[in-house]
């Protein structure tokens, strides 16, 4: 007995690992964006923000990888978080990161980490998501969020530095992903089968779904999209 | 105390909390063109504090201008206290003072409105905010003007100069354009959506821009915003070509109203009042492209505001001085159309001398149906009743507004609350009888018989409660029974 729970949790994890694969891929963007638009951080985030700051709704590499694509599987069954969700940081008068994920239920933690006044206001789209809208006025105050409902993807926003806003995708399974600053994404812990991934991009989709791929997964599988401005 | 009809102090400081009340609108006004509403999540507290504590080195970003609004806010509401008590105390005409006390009301309800346009996050609620900001201020135009010794002097002579014709109408039916401008104004503001069409005088390059769903999400995906600004859609591009629409058809209105004036009133308060109303327009059109024209830089869009809050009040204190009109005529008329026909009715009533013979005719002259009907049913109580029946939807609606929903809720209110309205006056009657106020109503005056209100009110009622079991729910059904037993056992006596 007193070997055997760790001998079966043991093999579990080995039936996991062996049942769990993972997608990767590159979107890419087709076409030339309008030019991000710079920021005026103005007399009190000036100073907090050395570095110029625009808008962030076309963040492309050079070779036309496209960042901030939330990538989600359709049609997986929902699965529970496990553990906490990515911290949403206000830090230099912006929100980092702009765009990111998080599991139906599952708990995260927005934080102002400057020395200023911040408003951490969420605005829900799908019903049941709860809209709060918290003052923080400590540097490093945190404040803690879940939301029950599928919803890609929900804004936060400061509204007392109204160009501070990022968004948060919430799904009903731990499978999505956000594309880093080359394009690239990789959903991890995927169990096989066969798949439907999206990717949605804010600036590009706006109300519709996005772009979407069949994909079967056994271990592993590869996918790219090419995101095209109309 | 002694009260009189000239008090040159009272109408100065009537002046001076209509201008504190434009500044407010301003103010207001760059809260929502920075799109910073929102920075003060709490109320009437600022971040914890009692808003007159706050320390100033934290009015920072949007705090800046949403707190700087609360103290302005808080300052028009002591203002309008002092101004309502020393109307109260100083002011012979009666109906004056009522006009103080329902400034009162309006500002309280006011600062209640945008408190919970903050707490309850909802938008809708700042549509409202800004409409009756609007329509306060114009309040108080009205009572500078009534408080001015130029009105006295020219408000019987007004009568008998302005007293009639068709100008009358046009005057009431353009201000009554104005104010729906106002409130397209404030539902396209109160979208946060930004500039729903970013170029005038074409949109979108047409002179009518496509609006199905490929069209708005190439608008949205073109669109540059800084701000958190909502994306725009169809419904918002329809909302502004048809504020266009309407300032196109102001502006000719107008136009017209101020020729037709010139031509048969030259030289006179009416004719110079609707030139410089011309001139307004003129301006408030300029500013209404120049806001498209600069992406909706904020000190323009809020000009853009505070000039349409400017226009209105014109309006109200031409529309009183020149225009009288409703279309339920007597005591609403009485009350709309302006202080001399009023003080004439109730002089010519309380036997003393009437000033002309022609405003006593107009004044003892009977009423239409409508009017009579509008009596009965206490139109404009009840609709204060819908409007708080709508913000009380409001609030407890959970989710997306269910638009048929809180249509059956009104039309079920309407018929309840105008049958319990027909119903107490039929109770009341014979106490209505002995007091002056109540004396015209439908039922002492004789216009209508207790067996026909009996059957309007009694059937209005039933409706009403049956209307809304079937289309709200039962439980409405049983409250509003409720209110209407409570409405007759307290006017027993």
């Amino acid at each position: 007995m007193k070997y055997y729970l760790p001998t079966v949790a043991l093999f579990a994890a080995a039936f996991q690992i062996g049942n769990a694969g993972e997608i990767t891929g590159k979107v890419s963007l087709k076409g030339t964006p309008k030019a991000e638009i710079p920021i005026d951080l103005g007399p009190t985030c000036g100073p907090l923000n050395p570095n110029k700051v625009s808008t962030r709704h076309y963040v492309t590499s050079k070779d036309g990888g496209l960042a901030n694509v939330f990538v989600y599987l359709k049609d997986a069954k929902a699965a529970p978080a496990t553990g906490e969700g990515p911290l949403l940081d206000q830090v230099g008068c912006m929100y980092e990161p702009y765009v990111m994920g998080v599991t139906t239920g599952q708990k995260f933690k927005v934080k102002n980490s400057d020395a200023t006044l911040h408003n951490v206001h969420n605005t829900p789209k799908v019903a049941g998501n709860p809209e709060k809208n918290i003052g923080q006025a400590l540097k490093g105050q945190v404040n803690e969020f879940s939301f029950p409902n599928q919803e890609i993807l929900m804004r936060f926003k400061c509204d007392v530095h109204p160009w501070m806003f990022a968004y948060v995708g919430v799904v009903e399974h731990p499978y999505f992903a956000v594309t880093d600053k080359d394009g690239n994404f990789k959903i991890t812990g995927v169990p096989d089968g066969k798949y439907t991934v999206v990717a949605y991009h804010l600036k590009t989709h706006g109300a519709n779904p996005g772009l979407t791929q069949s994909v079967e997964v056994k271990g592993a599988a590869k996918q790219d999209f090419t995101v095209e401005i109309p | 105390m002694t009260r009189s009809q000239d008090n040159p102090w009272l109408h100065r400081f009537a002046l001076l909390t209509a201008a504190s009340t434009l500044f407010l609108i301003w103010v207001g006004g760059l809260v929502t063109s920075h799109g910073v509403g929102m920075a003060v999540p709490d109320w009437p507290t600022t971040y914890g504090y009692n808003m007159f504590f706050f320390p100033v080195s934290r009015w920072v970003g949007g705090i800046f201008y949403e707190h700087s609004h609360r103290l302005v806010a808080s300052g028009v509401g002591f203002l309008t206290v002092i101004l309502t008590v020393w109307l109260g105390l100083r002011e012979e005409r009666r109906w004056l003072r009522r006009l103080g006390y329902i400034a009162l009301v309006a500002v309280i309800l006011q600062g209640v409105l945008g408190g919970l346009r903050v707490t309850q996050m909802k938008d809708v609620l700042g549509v409202f905010h800004a409409t009756l900001a609007q329509i306060f201020f114009a309040l108080l135009c009205a009572i500078s003007l009534f408080t001015s010794r130029w009105w006295l002097k020219v408000s019987v002579q007004k009568m008998t100069v302005y007293g009639s014709g068709a100008i009358r109408y046009v005057f009431a039916l353009v201000t009554g354009m104005i104010l729906l401008q106002l409130v397209i104004g404030a539902a396209m503001r109160h979208q946060h959506a930004g500039l729903a069409i970013p170029d005038f005088p074409a949109a979108y390059g047409e002179l009518w821009p496509a609006m199905d769903a490929d069209s708005v999400a190439r608008y949205n995906q073109s669109r540059g915003e800084t701000t958190a600004a909502n994306p725009i859609t169809a419904f918002q591009i329809g909302l502004q070509m048809t504020h266009r629409i309407m300032a196109l058809a102001i502006l000719l209105a107008v136009a017209w109203v101020a020729g037709l004036a010139r031509r048969r009133f030259p030289g006179t308060v009416l004719s110079k009042g609707a030139a410089f109303w011309l001139v307004l327009i003129v301006m408030q059109a300029t500013l209404g492209a120049l806001t498209i024209w600069t992406n909706k830089a904020a000190d323009i869009a809020t000009a853009h505001v505070a000039l349409g809050a400017i226009k209105l009040g014109h309006r109200r204190g031409h529309l009183d001085s020149g225009a009288p009109l409703c279309a339920c005529r007597g005591r609403w008329e009485s009350f709309h159309g302006g202080p001399g026909r009023f003080h004439s009715i109730c002089r010519s009533r309380s036997g003393m001398k009437v000033s002309s013979p022609s405003i006593a005719e107009t004044a003892t002259s009977d009423k239409t149906l409508f009017a009579v009907v509008c009596d009965l049913v206490k139109a404009r109580l009840t609709f204060l009743v819908l409007l708080t029946t709508l913000v009380g939807f409001y609030l407890g609606s959970r989710g997306p507004l269910d638009y048929w929903l809180m249509f059956h809720a009104l039309a079920g209110t309407a018929l309840l609350a105008c049958g319990a309205a027909a119903l107490n006056q039929l109770w009341e009657r014979e106490h209505d009888a002995l007091m002056q106020r109540t004396a015209d109503r439908p039922l002492p005056s004789g216009r209508m018989q207790p067996d026909t209100v009996l059957i309007l009110g009694g059937l209005a009622s039933i409706a009403g409660l049956v209307y809304l079991a079937f289309a709200v729910n039962l439980l409405t059904s049983l409250l509003g029974a409720a209110t209407l037993g409570v409405t007759y056992s307290s006017t027993r006596r």
